[in-house]
């Protein structure tokens, strides 16, 4: 039998404890400012850096925005794009031209479609990121979002590929999260402790992974330009 | 070898018939016909009798042939070129406008 | 059995392969319905063959004979001076006294010149030898036999009223076409039928027949259509529209007929188009486009929009666009039309852009409805095209065709359609049938872009 590929990504070494593999769905969950997007660009520059492909589905904001704030934490996308290794997708506002876009992403088929399509074109292995989840969701009731995860999940869910949707905390209801918790196979959360006094120090914490043990515990991080999320793992054995 | 001469004398001698001058150009512009006495009067829309008249003359100035006798004898138009060429001449003459022959064909009621 | 071909456009086919030599055919029918043409249309094809043919007339002057025929570019004159024809201006009772006695006058001729066909026109004249039947049957059946010994093939016209009893002369002849006025949409046109042959088959009912220049032509009204070599096209034509063709497995199955129907705006023709480009571009396919509703002016338009160069591929003869102003469109002419370009071009896909108007001139009678859609789609199926008929249907109803009569008889339908949800509008479609096919059921989600139709399947519900 053929070796699993696994999706490499030093973020969760140590905190996870077998490599997790391809044809898996992994959520993000943080409230606002958290870093789900650098934990995003990351989880970018991590595949192409081994050259692998990846699809940036841009939601909350144009593409234009998005290759700024790229640059501005340090990480340099132009030869991968113009490689066509990293693959722009928009569904903001109005239609770039040269980026690929979704035109009505309150369309379930047409949102998985292009999403669909995008995947076959591009090499495998491929990382797929919805940056965010939540602008999509407001089309939807909690209820059709789960429906539609669960769907697009399904229909994306494809040998080599990996996909990360992001979503920003407090913005739907927590029973509608436990829902969509179902249809990830990993789930990481992002997100402020209550304040002690001091600096506020960002955690991540897993919180589900299927079929493999973890570190359940938060572990602090730190942003660094270049770098990206900066975790520190051995936050207990100290 | 027929008198073309003769021929013109002839037609000129049948040109008082009505009868004579519809028959031949019957005969001429339908070429295949071949039929009795009684089977061309119904064709010329003219009685029996004047067209067998008419037709023994042609037949005894060559015009008309005649095969068997009595009524079931039958009558064709002669295949002779030089009195086809003179009757082609003859009917073209008489076809200028007013000529004899719109006058004849107006008489016999059929034709063009 | 070893038959002749008529030579007369479409009449070999209705009488499936042509008339057994040395036999008898009656044309029959009323005045001025074109026994006379047909007649000596029979005649000249043959003389083009080779074979002399002799023109009895009891009614017709010759000098008329020869102007009618000059119209269709029959020189009868010089075919007598070449002795291929003789036309002869007699009456029934010579004909009988020199053609059944064995020096009669007719009879050497016949010798002679080595007849190979014969017209009487018309055989209504015997009467003038005898009104009684008997004797009246016995002379024509002695007469036709005469002619067949002699190894001819004869056709006689018979003068009819429009509702008449067979008669007599039908128990002689082997063979009996009838020539009679029908209405047909709004014009008043002529048909042919053959009541009976004897010893081959033949294609029943009314057909229609029109005078060309050169000559008549009969459009059989054919349902069984033989090609021979059908294209071996691929097991499946694919739309190029990948979400479609994942709907239906892969593509299309050769010889399959799709009613394309919605309502206006909802991608019809850019379906249609897209797949037919596809086909060609993608597939090295060719296609055909059937246009009778809109102008092909706005439908190249259309497809140039969308970058598909339609102008390009028919100079190339991969495409070809067939368009009839539908107000003067002859269907029976069109759909002989269809199958010799389908003969030609053999296409992989084809689209009739839009079945109504094609269907126009027959007046909403929907048995001609049916009859012709079925004709079509046996004329599709037999060239192995996969074809799509588009219909327009109302919005916000659940109508599928415009007759009702197409959905039985297309193997597939596919409807478009677009909702408003908030205030998007969505278009959708359906493949709601496919004979002989497994496919997803239900409305999928698609839209038009500037590259044309993207069908929102991702899943492999269609596959096999």
């Amino acid at each position: 039998m053929q070796e699993l590929e696994v999706v490499r990504f030093g973020l969760l070494d140590g905190i996870v404890k077998n490599s997790l593999p391809y044809r898996t769905t992994w959520q993000l969950r943080g409230e606002s400012g958290t870093g789900k997007s650098t934990f995003a660009f990351q989880f970018t520059m991590g595949g192409l850096r081994r050259g692998e492909s990846v699809i940036y589905l841009a939601c909350d904001t144009p593409v234009r925005n998005l290759r700024n704030d790229f640059t501005s934490f340090g990480f340099v996308i132009s030869q991968y794009e113009e490689a066509g290794q990293l693959k722009f997708v928009e569904s903001y506002e109005s239609e770039e031209s040269g980026v690929d876009f979704i035109k009505d992403a309150s369309d379930v088929q047409e949102f998985i479609y292009v999403l669909a399509q995008l995947i076959d074109q591009m090499a495998k292995p491929c990382r797929v990121i919805i940056d965010s989840m939540t602008a999509v969701a407001v089309n939807y009731s909690t209820q059709d979002l789960v429906a539609m995860v669960h769907e697009k999940n399904r229909l994306l869910r494809k040998e080599g590929v990996v996909m990360l949707d992001l979503y920003l905390k407090g913005t739907l209801e927590e029973t509608g999260m436990y829902g969509l918790a179902n249809a990830y196979d990993v789930c990481i959360d992002l997100y402020y402790p209550e304040e002690k006094g001091g600096v506020p120090q960002r955690n991540m914490r897993v919180h589900k992974i299927r079929s493999t043990d973890f570190d359940p515990r938060p572990f602090p991080f730190s942003i660094r330009t270049g770098q990206g999320l900066v975790v520190d793992k051995k936050f207990y054995s100290r | 070898m027929k008198d073309t001469k003769g021929i013109e004398e002839i037609l000129n001698s049948i040109c008082d018939s009505i009868i004579k001058i519809g028959l031949v150009i019957f005969l001429h512009q339908n070429q295949g016909a071949l039929d009795t006495a009684e089977g061309l009067s119904r064709w010329l829309g003219k009685t029996e009798k004047e067209v067998k008249h008419a037709l023994d003359e042609l037949v005894n100035v060559g015009i008309v042939e005649i095969f068997g006798e009595g009524p079931s004898a039958i009558y064709s138009y002669t295949q002779d070129e030089c009195i086809l060429q003179v009757i082609e001449q003859f009917i073209n003459g008489l076809s200028r406008e007013n000529g004899p022959l719109n006058k004849a064909m107006s008489l016999l009621g059929g034709g063009k | 059995m070893h038959q002749i071909l008529t030579g007369i456009n479409g009449l070999d086919v209705i009488l499936c392969g042509g008339l057994i030599p040395a036999s008898a055919m009656l044309i029959e029918g009323p005045p001025g319905c074109g026994k006379t043409t047909l007649g000596v249309q029979f005649i000249v094809n043959g003389i083009q063959q080779g074979e002399p043919g002799l023109v009895i007339t009891f009614e017709q002057f010759a000098d008329q004979l020869y102007k009618d025929a000059y119209n269709y570019g029959w020189d009868l004159k010089d075919m007598e001076r070449k002795k291929m024809l003789r036309i002869i201006c007699t009456s029934p009772s010579t004909i009988k006294d020199h053609l059944l006695q064995s020096e009669g006058i007719i009879h050497n001729l016949i010798n002679r010149m080595g007849v190979k066909r014969v017209l009487i026109d018309s055989i209504s004249h015997f009467s003038r030898i005898t009104e009684k039947e008997g004797p009246l049957r016995e002379l024509l059946f002695s007469l036709i036999n005469a002619l067949k010994q002699k190894n001819i093939t004869v056709t006689l016209t018979k003068e009819m009223g429009l509702k008449e009893e067979p008669s007599f002369e039908e128990y002689v002849v082997d063979s009996i076409i009838n020539l009679s006025y029908e209405h047909f949409g709004e014009s008043r046109t002529r048909t042919i039928e053959v009541i009976k042959t004897r010893g081959h088959d033949h294609i029943s009912g009314k057909h229609y027949i029109k005078f060309n220049t050169d000559g008549i032509t009969i459009y059989p009204r054919q349902f069984i259509i033989e090609v021979d070599n059908p294209t071996p096209f691929a097991d499946y034509i694919p739309s190029g529209i990948s979400g479609l063709d994942r709907m239906v497995g892969g593509g299309i199955t050769p010889g399959t007929s799709i009613l394309l129907s919605g309502p206006a705006g909802t991608g019809k023709t850019t379906l249609a188009m897209q797949s037919m480009y596809n086909s060609m571009v993608k597939n090295g396919n060719k296609a055909v486009l059937f246009l009778t509703g809109e102008s092909p002016d706005s439908v190249l338009r259309l497809a140039s929009g969308y970058g598909w160069d339609m102008q390009d591929l028919q100079d190339k003869g991969l495409f070809k666009l067939v368009y009839h102003d539908f107000t003067k469109l002859n269907l029976e002419e069109h759909i002989r039309e269809i199958d010799l370009v389908l003969r030609e071009l053999k296409p992989a896909v084809v689209s009739v852009d839009s079945l109504p108007p094609m269907l126009h001139n027959l007046n909403d009678n929907s048995k001609l409805i049916t009859e012709k859609i079925y004709q079509l789609n046996n004329l599709f199926k037999a060239h192995r095209c996969v074809s799509f008929l588009i219909v327009r249907t109302l919005l916000g109803t659940d109508q599928i065709s415009s007759y009702g009569e197409e959905e039985a008889l297309c193997d597939g339908i596919v409807i478009l359609n677009s909702k408003k949800y908030g205030h998007t509008r969505r278009r959708s479609i359906e493949v709601y049938k496919l004979r002989n096919q497994k496919h997803v059921t239900g409305e999928c989600g698609m839209d038009i872009t500037d590259n044309g139709i993207r069908v929102f399947y991702v899943g492999k519900g269609g596959k096999k």
